[in-house]
């Protein structure tokens, strides 16, 4: 078998046991290293698919409906019954807890920020001053007072930042009781309601305001419900 | 039980592994389908929607069907395709002409697994996120053939395609995954180019 046929054959099924690709192996430490690390490959993305969560919930809205003992009329007038209440709520729930795609989106691209950011300011422990802070809020549009007292905000890290193609943000980072809190202020039309914000690492809120939408994102231990109401109650969007 | 089957097996391991109840009684085989596959199904539109709550919608509306048209399954051996294929044509109908193309979504629903070291959580969440970035068109038959167990012939069914087809975008899908994984290692392969040309 030529490098080309086993190199296809590895690639669309790593596990193939036909005898002629097997013996393929023999005497071929290149061919055997490449088949483990595919093989590893393949464990893996089994690995990322067994992890995700599956809804607590979710096994239980999967009973069947229940049994029908009605008579035919009653039926009939219990099934247009159930159709609209289902459907109002399906409308209800909708429109109130499915995320629109603009949320979607907003959500998407907060969390592929901090994602693309995290080697940078982690890498930045220095306070840095708050000329430098107020200097990349101007360029986003927004300012924030400085909190005194207990609610002084150490800023490590702040950058003028794109989102999503076409946002553009400030993205600062304080300190958090277990590592880094970033805080991302958009001016971007404000979402209806405030937006949760997941995934397997970060944790955190999208809240509306008067003319953008702030994100607090934190590791999943963090604390983050301190940095949003200082932030909430200091922030004003410049025109 | 080779080497092959029972990797694949354990790929698509049911979550309780018990066998579905065959006979007439119609409610309890569909329960007994549902405990064994609501999960993998669960998983299966995540990688298709890659979107926990619309996954789950679709979860939900999949088993509706698959009670209503109930009789329509033949075979319990075919059980596990006949829901993949009701998902496929509900997230056709409900969603995907509704719903943009998100690009970069980041994996917003991966449990932390304690069993797993930090490096090694680091790498699976680099790898959600490669698979994430796969077009749908790899990333389909790569989840359905890994995730999901299906022979090549299987997901051709599914995905209504034919069987050179698939195995290309296998093909490609992993070596898409390999090149984001590790940027330049898989171009200095022998064949490489020679097969991309033949897709």
């Amino acid at each position: 078998m030529d490098d080309l046929e086993f190199h296809t054959r590895a690639h669309t099924d790593p596990f193939d046991e036909e005898p002629d690709f097997l013996n393929a192996l023999a005497g071929r430490e290149d061919r055997h290293n490449l088949l483990h690390e595919l093989r590893q490959l393949d464990e893996n993305i089994r690995a990322v698919s067994e992890n995700i969560d599956i809804p607590v919930r979710l096994r239980q809205t999967l009973a069947p409906p229940p049994a029908e003992t009605r008579s035919w009329l009653s039926q009939r007038a219990y099934a247009i019954a159930a159709s609209l209440l289902v459907s109002v709520g399906l409308v209800v729930s909708t429109l109130q807890f499915r995320p629109s795609a603009s949320e979607l989106a907003l959500h998407d691209a907060m969390l592929q920020h901090v994602h693309d950011e995290a080697p940078r300011y982690e890498q930045s422990t220095t306070p840095i001053s708050w000329l430098e802070v107020e200097t990349v809020l101007a360029d986003a549009g927004v300012s924030l007072q400085q909190p005194t007292g207990d609610e002084r905000l150490i800023i490590t890290f702040a950058k003028v930042c794109g989102l999503g193609g076409s946002l553009r943000g400030a993205h600062l980072v304080t300190m958090g009781k277990n590592g880094p809190v970033s805080v991302i202020l958009v001016r971007s039309p404000p979402l209806g309601r405030s937006l949760d914000v997941k995934d397997s690492r970060f944790r955190g809120r999208i809240v509306p305001a008067d003319d953008g939408n702030m994100a607090v994102i934190g590791e999943h231990a963090e604390e983050l419900g301190r940095v949003e109401q200082i932030i909430t109650s200091n922030v004003e969007w410049s025109i | 039980m080779n080497l092959k089957e029972s990797l694949r097996n354990k790929m698509s391991e049911p979550p309780v592994n018990r066998p579905l109840i065959l006979g007439n009684n119609r409610r309890k085989r569909y329960e007994s389908l549902v405990d064994n596959f609501y999960q993998d199904v669960f998983r299966y539109a995540y990688w298709l929607t890659r979107n926990p709550a619309i996954a789950e919608d679709l979860v939900q509306e999949t088993f509706l069907r698959a009670w209503r048209s109930f009789d329509s399954l033949q075979s319990d051996d075919a059980a596990k395709a006949w829901l993949f294929t009701i998902l496929r044509r509900e997230n056709a109908r409900m969603y995907e002409r509704y719903r943009p193309e998100l690009v970069d979504i980041d994996d917003v629903s991966i449990e932390e697994d304690d069993r797993n070291e930090p490096d090694q959580r680091q790498k699976l969440s680099e790898l959600h996120k490669a698979i994430m970035q796969l077009e749908k068109e790899y990333r389909d038959p790569l989840m359905l053939q890994v995730g999901g167990g299906f022979s090549g012939k299987e997901i051709a069914e599914i995905l209504d395609l034919n069987n050179n087809t698939v195995m290309t975008r296998l093909f490609r899908a992993r070596i898409k995954l390999r090149e984001i994984m590790n940027p330049g290692a898989v171009g200095d392969e022998s064949g490489h180019e020679a097969q991309e040309e033949l897709c």
